[in-house]
């Protein structure tokens, strides 16, 4: 089938009333969780699973892949309305989108946020259609020491990301890949870390650990902050924006939606990096660096547009590799494993009209978000009534099931409620949770790709190192744990240089 | 940083570190056959593999945060302004939430997802100072049973009916609802 037969198929998918109806819904769904603060479009996507269950693959994902555009989004109109970020990556919207508020200029700045937002997930949305075939088919070269090498490559850009805290994401990275070691081994079958209970033979599953570190977690979290959710916001709309007006920021949507691609394609790194960083960039290409953090529409822009430009490129890795890359991506491929899917090079030759109808339906749900979040920032302040005690008992529930409905056993809603008290521990303490969630999902599938590389390759450990593909993709990890080390090994050398210049003054 | 931010940011790696020495010793109940088998690596070198790698770390950020906290007492205190009152938060009442939620989920099978959740919904309701006997009502109640409806009438999930009388009332309920 050519490609243009492809798109077709995947837009007739797409369309299919039930579809497209689930669609609307995932995406509404998702910018109202991202709107409300304290409850991430993770927690929500983490909360459909069940849900998704008795949906038909095509259909899951849609309502996944809605809930995700949307969800991301969602937190900007919180940011921008009364300075509460509904997600982390919507910080930067505080920072320009708010004061553009208290001027009395909210719509203008909504529609900014909308317009960016929807330009960058929609280029995102087709570099995810145009660049995973033909990556799907150069990643059909890849044998087991590849696959290795790409895991690898994922967990080292986990730590890199974090370069503030690269211990502390490599031991939760590293509590993660223990976990996922709990079970029968890959090769013989052999229990390890069961202590004979029956129910962990198939080890724990990371779609539960995800519903209890993110859902629960939050919101016990929440529930300690005290956070006032009844602020109301400007009255005045403001000076609406012109469509000359928004041509005019082409520049930094374009900007901020190339680095959102490029960051979102890096197994770990997500919204919040994407956005943060196009916040710099645009700092000092704008030319108005000094004024930003007053109202700059630029500032709002940028990071707005790479934010959403990070979902679409977040989707490369795991359908052409299977790696996720988010917790948002890790979500998804819970569901597609539910499903029987497994996402992978051969996805785009076994069922390319499931992979083309995910692609247009991203592409559509990013066109639709225009819709939704005007819908969502109309009737938000209705929404910010609901006291977060009973949205928070809702997650809580949601949350229990989801875990259940996993495999239908009750241990892993234990499971669920252990992680939950963690997740709690871990966001207290500051302790980041997500290398763990990627440990886990990741840790499994490193362990088997590296014995089934030993096993194919006669025990030859230099073999990862032989190949040219997985030696150049665990050189980039390499480089990825030096880029992370880097700034602390410069202060240490500084330092040093330093007190031997002090001495030698002396 | 507070100090029970402090104590927990430094128990935290120590833990791991005394879990890393159990675990080492636990990996397999026959630990002569994970060795016995024949490969390079085998079942128990992943493993082990891993748990070193989570001793390094939590050894690495053990160190980190006593010197971190020599530092700042060295300093005079805290290293970090004290975050305002909305953020602190109560740690009680995240406590309490974090205890109803353990008797919640283990409950379940005892009393049923039904009744267990509708008298979690009450709890937590109360706990999330919503003091309205209507609200409470409506808020548990409707969401009980629309709950119900999506998982059990939809969804089609075989969920907890409870123990002995319980199972029996479940099935009761569930017959008025007519999704049995």
């Amino acid at each position: 089938m050519d490609l243009a037969a492809l798109f077709w198929t995947g837009l007739v998918g797409a369309l299919q009333p039930q579809n497209f109806a689930i669609l609307v819904t995932g995406l509404l769904v998702g910018t109202v969780a991202g709107a409300l603060p304290g409850i991430s479009f993770v927690n929500a996507m983490a909360m459909a699973l069940p849900f998704t269950y008795v949906m038909e693959p095509v259909t899951a994902m849609c309502f996944l892949g809605g809930i995700y555009a949307g969800g991301v989004f969602g937190g900007s109109i919180s940011s921008i309305l009364i300075n509460i970020p509904g997600t982390p990556a919507s910080l930067p919207a505080c920072w320009d989108g708010y004061p553009m508020t208290v001027k009395g200029l909210s719509t203008r700045a909504l529609r900014i946020a909308i317009t960016a937002s929807a330009t960058g997930g929609l280029i995102s949305a087709i570099l995810l259609a145009v660049g995973s075939p033909p990556f799907a088919a150069f990643a059909l070269k890849f044998d087991q020491p590849e696959f290795f090498a790409a895991t690898i490559l994922g967990l080292a850009s986990v730590v890199a990301i974090a370069k503030d805290l690269p211990v502390l994401s490599a031991l939760s990275m590293f509590i993660g890949l223990v976990i996922g070691t709990v079970g029968l081994d890959p090769l013989y079958g052999m229990s390890r870390f069961t202590f004979d209970i029956p129910e962990v033979q198939s080890g724990i599953n990371f779609t539960v650990v995800m519903i209890g570190l993110f859902a629960i977690g939050e919101v016990v979290d929440l529930l300690a902050k005290d956070i006032d959710l009844k602020r109301s916001f400007a009255q005045k709309p403001g000076k609406q924006i012109t469509t000359g007006e928004l041509w005019g920021l082409k520049g930094s949507i374009l900007r901020g939606a190339g680095l959102g691609s490029m960051i979102g394609m890096i197994p770990g790194a997500g919204a919040t990096v994407g956005a943060v960083l196009a916040y710099g960039v645009e700092r000092q290409a704008s030319g108005r660096g000094a004024e930003f953090g007053t109202g700059v529409e630029q500032a709002l822009a940028a990071p707005e547009a790479a934010k959403n430009a990070t979902t679409g490129a977040a989707m490369i890795p795991l359908l052409t590799l299977g790696i996720p890359g988010s917790a948002a991506t890790a979500i998804m491929l819970a569901a597609m494993l539910i499903h029987g899917i497994n996402p992978g090079p051969l996805l785009f030759r076994t069922d390319p009209s499931l992979v083309y109808t995910i692609f247009v339906s991203m592409i559509i749900a990013n066109l639709l978000m225009i819709v939704a979040a005007v819908i969502v920032a109309r009737g938000f302040s209705t929404l910010m009534k609901v006291p977060p005690a009973i949205l928070g008992a809702f997650i809580i529930v949601l949350s229990v099931v989801g875990a259940y409905g996993v495999r239908n056993n009750i241990f892993d809603v234990y499971v669920c409620l252990v992680f939950g008290v963690l997740g709690f521990i871990m966001k207290r303490a500051n302790f980041p949770s997500a290398p763990l969630v990627l440990g886990v999902i990741l840790g499994p599938l490193a362990e088997r790709y590296f014995l089934t590389s030993l096993a194919n390759y006669d025990d030859n450990f230099w073999i990862f190192f032989e190949r040219p593909i997985s030696a150049t993709i665990l050189a980039l990890a390499a480089m990825f744990i030096l880029w992370s080390l880097s700034p602390t090994l410069l202060t240490r050398l500084g330092r040093r240089t330093g007190v031997k210049e002090t001495a030698a003054s002396d | 940083m507070n100090i029970s931010k402090r104590a927990v940011r430094t128990a935290f790696p120590a833990f791991m570190l005394a879990t890393c020495a159990f675990l080492w010793t636990h990996i397999s109940s026959n630990s002569a056959m994970l060795d016995a088998v024949p490969n390079a690596v085998g079942p128990g070198g992943w493993p082990r593999a891993m748990l070193i790698g989570l001793a390094v770390f939590s050894f690495l950020a053990l160190v980190t945060e006593v010197l971190a906290w020599r530092q700042a007492v060295r300093g005079g205190g805290d290293i970090e302004p004290p975050r305002p009152k909305s953020e602190n938060g109560s740690t009680a009442l995240a406590l309490i939430g974090v205890a109803i939620i353990l008797v919640y989920g283990f409950s379940i099978p005892y009393l049923g997802f039904a009744l267990a959740t509708f008298l979690f919904l009450v709890v937590w309701c109360l706990l999330g100072k919503v003091r309205s006997p209507l609200t409470i009502g409506l808020v548990s109640v409707i969401g009980t049973v629309v709950l119900l409806y999506m998982f059990v009438a939809l969804a089609k999930m075989p969920l907890n009916r409870g123990a002995g009388p319980i199972n029996e009332w479940t099935v009761s309920l569930y017959r008025i609802l007519r999704i049995y």
